[in-house]
């Protein structure tokens, strides 16, 4: 008996659009660097600022892009005039600005190096670990698609985030001449984590029944992923550009990831077997997609470029910058 | 960190420049994604003019999802939702016509959600009581003890969702005239009568010169062509058509065509759709004038092959079927094999173990039936016990459910050869006890005489008397007047047909191995009676008939008639031949009814020996054989895609008018567009069309006058039902549970095809229409003026039958069953003591007998007590008019032929045209519901199927872009590859690649309905269908011995565009 049964047909490709990768793999990193921040802040160390700036602009930015992804963006509001937590989805309208708001408090109190305190540290950790526990719920409830609903799926979500968080703030840390060693250091682990993008999206199986069907297109978003971290592992130790290029792959792992689980995972329809691999692949450069994804790269770039001017950094004290030396990783 | 001092020079050209930098990086990026997000912002700017959801929320936490129909409450108390009711009434999806319940919104009047009536058994395994209250039903299908679930009642996804039919812009609700060309799709309104006067009284209509009316037609003097007058009179040459029976056909054809007009000529669209399969049907259940048709017992059969069928994909009946299977393989015993070409949904994973599918190539169904057989009789795997029984009484008293013809004799030589060698022929009376017993029922000399058999000492002997006789013998017998005769039993003469080849032979012809061959013979032959071979529309090859009549007499060797677990007929309606005629009133006839003279225009069921050019060839020594064109001993006179092909050869003659109602057989008929187009285009060749229907298509297409028909549940009708698979009697009720919305005559009466022929007949002043039209119980003449006069006496007819009167309805039943809306005609139409039974049979959306009726002991209750034939002798007498052959009574392996008895590879070469082409139905999009574009937005464009090799071959992948070549024409697709098709074979999924029915534009009094692109979408392989080269005139490929359309194994070749 033949695996594929073929239901509806050859139909005409797919449109997908990028915006919900990039909401689910810029929330994942903004939480992932929550987390990381919150770390650093508890143990007074450098790392904070640059992982709180990271999860306040990847966090408005994964705000940003669900909000353009929905068909009716001002019916958000709805979950606030009628509070329900009878889904994910529900639950996420609440997260997502409390998270927020814990990456605005964090990059506030990070201003000056060691003064962050422990109880915002506490509460952006938890609402770091919420932004995970939701995004990786939403997906997971969608039974129908076969691929979202494997043992796969929170390691991707936290690999992803780790990526796309240690990446951002790899370049937000390069574009500060105050920390060369740690930006340095943070492209390293970017490289790393890009690393682990690619396994994860290579070891990642088709659904049970298509994996006759899968054409070489379903290893595109890993070949890419691979790229990333051959730029990641190539610039991690060089100043300057080396650095952005690292943190960029890290960024880019993280979307790759995120488009082979959402778009591939959607190029096994529900009813029928019409495996559109190589159309969901070729989505990411359609005009619309290559549009949303520098759009919410221009939202990045704003955000990284004005972020530090509305929250400046304080001038370090005596102590505080020996403290500071003393810990920075080398 | 050590950092050497900067000096403000250094510094500042520095830092202005990184300023500038990230000034310019931040207005940049923001406006890049301004520019991405800008379709949010107009989405948000829609919400923030039109409402968030474009339209205001009616409740914020179930937005505007639909107000339930009805509640139920802690206490089990049933309510109904606000403005809403429920009403149980006919499915219009397909030609199942399940039973569904709906959800009517009061406000609007619309129907706004379809689901099962679960008093109807199509729609429920088990269905409810008629003495269930409606309160009752309502509240076991709801959540209320969590009886919802296993009680549900379901219609299938296409019923579902044709209910946004209604609202098709391509609706006819207006009466139209052509206003151009026939055929350009440009209409004018005119009033319900004008239309009546013009269609009865002729004149000049178009500007295009003198047009007869249906009054000149009738009345004009002589035969319809004085060179072949067997073909009766002038009034033959009103040709009408129809889709199904639904419940309405019977006042259509039969009242106001034949009883009332005259005419002798009608068709209905089975011939385009399973008339092969019913024919071989008849042949096997010895039932050639119904064609009557068995279904496997799901809920306890063990083993069912379902071959050219796909119960849960297609098929009939298909909601009921489909649930059947799944509950079979999942709580019952049932394992099954698909015989098909194409894999489909009952092979589903779903299935698992319990199913496995047989590919074989298309047309070759009788090759592996044969083959079957062969293993059948070298293992003697066949039930003896069932096929030795010579008669009914024998086969009772032996505890079987059935009987067949197997031991009969049949004459091999001297002038009765083809013949049941009977008593008479012996000399012998047979014993009265046999009479009726072993006999045909309706058929005259065969009543009187009994069949011979061999009995276990080999003596010949009179069936009747013989309990047991001999399975096997040939040899000879001495007449009474000293000739000798040779004789054979039936099984005799199957056994020797089944050995004429090797059991690898029939393998390689129809390309499944050997071992499958002998495997699924094994299986098949290993559950004793609990085994079942299902056939339907799949047989429509050249050779279909036969191959249905093979194949289903792999059922006659496991004696599963009657059977439970085995296969049954349907157990009959309360509507049917009995209620036509009582007992309250008789619509059978009525005073002044006349008799249809004539043979059929399409030379179905006429003696082409008594015809004119038989008698002419004959007296000038010509041989008679071939016939100019075909004629069909054994077929239904009801194919209109013959009649069209008779009219373009003008032989007999030409009609003068047709009236088409709901039927497309210009879309559904493989072929016949081609070959009729130019004929109907030319108002001087076929010089009046009427078409009644509720949708444009592309049959109507051609008319002059289109009549509005009520859609789906607007409708008054009379009654479905099951047309086999359901074990108990069954009517399911039509009646408009919401207002129609078409126009009104000058009566107030909606239009609809009823009422046009009400008018239309009292405007010839016809009889049976009217105000003395209807006889009653009590003598009186009823009137006829509107549908509900006839279909509400129908009803009264049901709630009467065989004197079991159903009890009138409570207040709470009425309630809440929606009949509300029908009482006021009930009132008008029926005297008090009707009422309330009639009310009840709506109440519950028709009459059901109790699901607890349907087995008896071992059998089930509705049996078919007709033998079983091994040997039909009625096919067997028929002359093949274009071979002068007789067709022959044992089923036999019979590749696809062409008209003349050549086969398709002879003519069009494996060479040219490797591949075969088949078609398959959608599960969802039927010939007619790309109306709706719900459905369209699931299935948009139909499949076509091609095997991994051959695409590999022919360098295509999935999803390519390919063309089909047909020796007829080409069409392009994008196809589906993989292994889920036999290799050799494209497949077609049908319904699709339509030029109406929303494909075309249309315009009305100067307004454009634009066509929608999507009712278009994919190919029709009726379009690629070439005509039969062997046969003269006009022609398309057809069942070679009876006439029915021809769509599977069609040559073809697949060329990469």
């Amino acid at each position: 008996m033949p695996d594929v049964l073929e239901l509806v047909g050859a139909l005409p490709t797919p449109q997908w659009g990028a915006w919900e990768p990039l909401a689910l793999s810029l929330l994942t990193a903004g939480a992932a660097a929550l987390i990381l921040a919150a770390v650093a802040a508890w143990q007074g160390r450098a790392p904070a600022r640059p992982f709180a700036l990271a999860a306040l602009a990847a966090g408005v930015s994964g705000q940003a892009a669900l909000f353009v992804s929905l068909e009716q963006p001002l019916r958000a509001y709805e979950f606030f005039l009628h509070p329900s937590f009878t889904s994910w989805t529900a639950a996420g309208a609440y997260i997502v600005p409390a998270f927020l708001a814990c990456a605005l408090l964090l990059a506030w109190r990070t201003r000056a190096p060691g003064s962050a305190g422990r109880l915002p540290a506490v509460a952006a950790l938890a609402a770091g670990i919420a932004v995970f526990v939701y995004a990786a719920n939403e997906i997971m409830a969608c039974l129908g698609r076969a691929l979202w609903t494997g043992p796969l799926v929170p390691p991707i979500f936290l690999v992803a985030g780790l990526s796309g968080a240690v990446g951002l703030a790899a370049c937000l840390a390069g574009s500060s001449r105050l920390t060369g060693a740690l930006a340095r250091t943070l492209a390293g682990y970017a490289a790393l984590a890009v690393a682990g993008c690619t396994v994860l999206a290579a070891i990642l199986p088709p659904p049970p029944g298509f994996a006759g069907a899968v054409s070489l297109w379903w290893r595109a978003p890993e070949a890419l992923c691979l790229l990333a971290a051959v730029v990641a592992l190539a610039g991690w130790r060089r100043p300057g550009l080396g650095i952005f290029a690292a943190g960029l792959a890290g960024l880019a792992g993280d979307f790759l990831l995120f488009w082979k689980l959402i778009q591939l995972g959607q190029a096994f329809p529900r009813a029928a077997a019409t495996v559109a691999d190589k159309a969901a692949f070729l989505d990411l450069f359609t005009f619309p997609s290559l549009l949303a994804v520098a759009g919410i790269g221009g939202l990045l770039l704003a955000l990284a470029a004005l972020l530090p001017r509305v929250l400046p950094q304080k001038p370090l004290s005596a102590s505080q910058g020996l403290r500071y030396a003393a810990k920075e990783p080398s | 960190m050590n950092q050497s001092p900067k000096t403000q020079n250094d510094v500042a050209p520095d830092q202005g420049k990184r300023s500038l930098l990230k000034k310019g990086a931040a207005v940049a990026g923001l406006g890049l994604f301004a520019a991405a997000s800008a379709g949010a912002v107009v989405k948000v700017a829609n919400g923030l003019l039109r409402g968030t959801a474009g339209q205001a929320l009616a409740d914020p936490i179930n937005k505007n999802s639909l107000e339930p129909e009805y509640r139920v409450d802690a206490s089990g108390a049933v309510a109904a939702g606000k403005g809403q009711r429920v009403a149980f009434n006919q499915c219009w999806g397909c030609t199942t016509f399940c039973g569904v319940r709906l959800h009517i919104d009061e406000a609007t009047d619309t129907v706004t959600r379809v689901a099962g009536n679960p008093y109807n058994p199509l729609a429920h395994e088990r269905h409810f009581s008629m003495d269930t209250p409606v309160e009752e039903a309502l509240r076991r299908l709801s959540a209320d003890k969590d009886e919802g679930q296993p009680k549900r009642s379901t219609t299938c996804g296409r019923g579902a969702a044709m209910v946004e039919a209604s609202d098709s812009p391509f609706r006819i609700t207006r009466c139209l005239k052509r206003a151009g060309k026939r055929g350009e799709g440009k209409w004018k309104t005119i009033s319900f009568e004008q239309l009546v006067a013009e269609v009865v009284d002729g004149g000049d209509l178009f500007g295009e010169g003198q047009v007869d009316g249906l009054r000149a037609i009738r009345e004009a003097k002589g035969p319809a062509n004085p060179a072949m007058p067997e073909f009766g009179p002038q009034a033959n040459r009103l040709l009408l058509t129809y889709a199904v029976d639904d419940g309405r056909e019977n006042f259509f054809f039969k009242r106001f065509g034949q009883q009332a007009f005259g005419t002798k000529n009608f068709g209905k669209h089975g011939s385009y759709c399973g008339l092969s399969f019913r024919i071989g049907s008849g042949l096997f259940i010895d039932d050639l004038k119904t064609n009557a048709h068995i279904k496997p017992d799901f809920e306890n059969c063990e083993f069912a092959i379902f071959w050219g069928t796909a119960p849960s994909q297609a098929g009939n009946p298909f909601n009921r079927s489909g649930r059947m299977l799944a509950a079979g393989r999942a709580d019952g015993k049932l394992r099954y094999a698909v015989v098909d070409p194409v894999l489909r949904l009952p092979a589903s994973s779903a299935a698992r173990d319990r199913c496995h599918w047989v590919p074989i190539l298309p047309g070759m169904d009788s090759a592996l039936a044969m083959g079957m057989m062969r293993w059948i009789f070298d293992n003697e795997r066949y039930d003896k016990g069932f096929l030795s029984r010579p008669t009914l009484a024998a086969a009772q008293a032996a505890g079987e459910a059935g009987f067949c013809n197997a031991t009969h004799l049949v004459q091999l030589s001297g002038p009765g050869a083809g013949k049941l060698l009977r008593a008479s022929d012996m000399g012998l009376a047979a014993p009265a006890a046999a009479k009726d017993a072993a006999a045909k029922p309706g058929n005259a000399p065969a009543a009187e005489d009994a069949p011979m058999v061999m009995n276990l000492a080999g003596e010949a002997v009179p069936a009747g008397g013989c309990p047991e006789a001999a399975l096997f013998y040939r040899g000879e017998l001495a007449l009474p007047d000293g000739r000798a005769v040779t004789v054979a039993t039936a099984l005799t003469l199957l056994r020797e047909e089944a050995q004429g080849r090797s059991l690898e032979e029939y393998a390689t012809l129809c390309g499944v191995p050997a071992a499958a061959v002998a495997d699924l013979a094994r299986e098949l032959t290993a559950h004793g009676k609990r085994a079942a071979v299902d056939v339907h529309g799949g047989m429509m090859s050249t050779s279909g008939g036969n191959a249905t009549f093979t194949v289903l007499t792999l059922n006659t060797l496991i004696g599963n008639i009657n059977a439970k677990g085995g296969i049954a007929t349907t157990a009959g309606s309360f509507h049917g031949a009995p209620a036509q005629k009582g007992p309250r009133y008789d619509l059978d006839s009525f005073p002044g009814m006349i008799e249809p003279k004539g043979f059929p225009a399409i030379r179905c069921r006429a003696p082409y020996q008594k015809s004119t050019e038989f008698k002419q060839k004959s007296a000038s020594g010509q041989n008679p054989y071939p016939s100019e064109l075909p004629w069909y001993p054994l077929t239904p006179p009801n194919m209109p895609g013959e009649h069209l092909l008779s009219h373009a050869n003008a032989s007999p003659f030409r009609y003068k008018c047709w009236i088409n109602w709901t039927g497309n057989v210009i879309y559904g008929h493989g072929g016949l567009k081609r070959a009729v187009d130019k004929h109907l285009r030319d108002p001087k060749d076929l010089p009046l069309i009427v078409g009644i229907d509720t949708f444009h298509n592309e049959t109507n297409a051609y008319a002059d006058y289109l009549v509005p028909d009520p859609c789906m549940y607007e409708v008054w009708g009379g009654f479905s039902s099951a047309w086999a698979g359901v074990l108990t009697k069954m009517s399911t009720a039509r009646w408009p549970a919401v207002a129609p919305r078409q126009e009104k005559s000058a009566a107030g009466e909606p239009v609809c095809m009823e009422l046009f022929c009400i008018e239309t007949a009292k405007r010839l002043g016809l009889p049976g229409f009217g105000d003395q039209a209807i006889p009653g119980a009590d003598g009186t003449l009823y009137p006829l003026h509107t549908p509900q006069d006839y279909y509400l006496r129908l009803a009264a007819n049901v709630a009467w039958f065989k004197g079991q009167v159903l009890p009138a309805p409570s207040e709470r039943d009425v309630a809440l069953s929606g009949i509300g809306r029908i009482l006021p005609d009930i009132e008008r139409v029926l005297p008090p003591q009707e009422r309330g039974p009639v009310a009840a049979v709506y109440s519950r959306g028709g009459r059901f007998a109790p699901y607890g009726a349907s087995y008896e002991g071992e059998a089930v209750k509705a049996r078919w007590e007709r033998p079983l034939q091994v040997y039909n002798e009625e096919a067997a007498q028929a002359i093949n008019s274009q071979t002068g052959r007789r067709y022959g009574g044992t089923p036999c392996f019979k590749p696809p032929l062409l008209t003349d008895g050549r086969g398709l590879r002879e003519v069009w070469s494996e060479g040219e045209y490797p591949l075969l082409m088949t078609s398959f139905k959608s599960s969802l999009i039927n010939s007619y519901s790309v109306v709706s574009e719900r459905l369209l937005a699931i299935k948009p464009v139909n499949m076509v199927m091609l095997h991994r090799d051959d695409a590999a071959r022919l360098g295509l992948a999935h999803g390519d872009l390919a063309r089909v070549v047909s020796p007829a024409g080409s069409a392009q697709a994008r196809v589906v590859v993989g292994d889920v098709i036999m290799p050799g074979v494209v497949a077609v999924e049908h319904g699709f690649g339509h030029t109406a029915l929303g494909a075309a534009d249309v315009e009305i009094d100067g307004r454009l309905i634009r066509a929608r692109r999507q009712a278009a979408a994919g190919f029709c392989l009726n379009d690629l269908t070439p005509p039969d080269p062997t046969r003269k005139g006009a022609s398309t490929l057809l069942e070679h011995e009876y006439g029915s359309a021809a769509r599977q194994g069609i040559p073809v070749r697949v060329e990469k565009v």
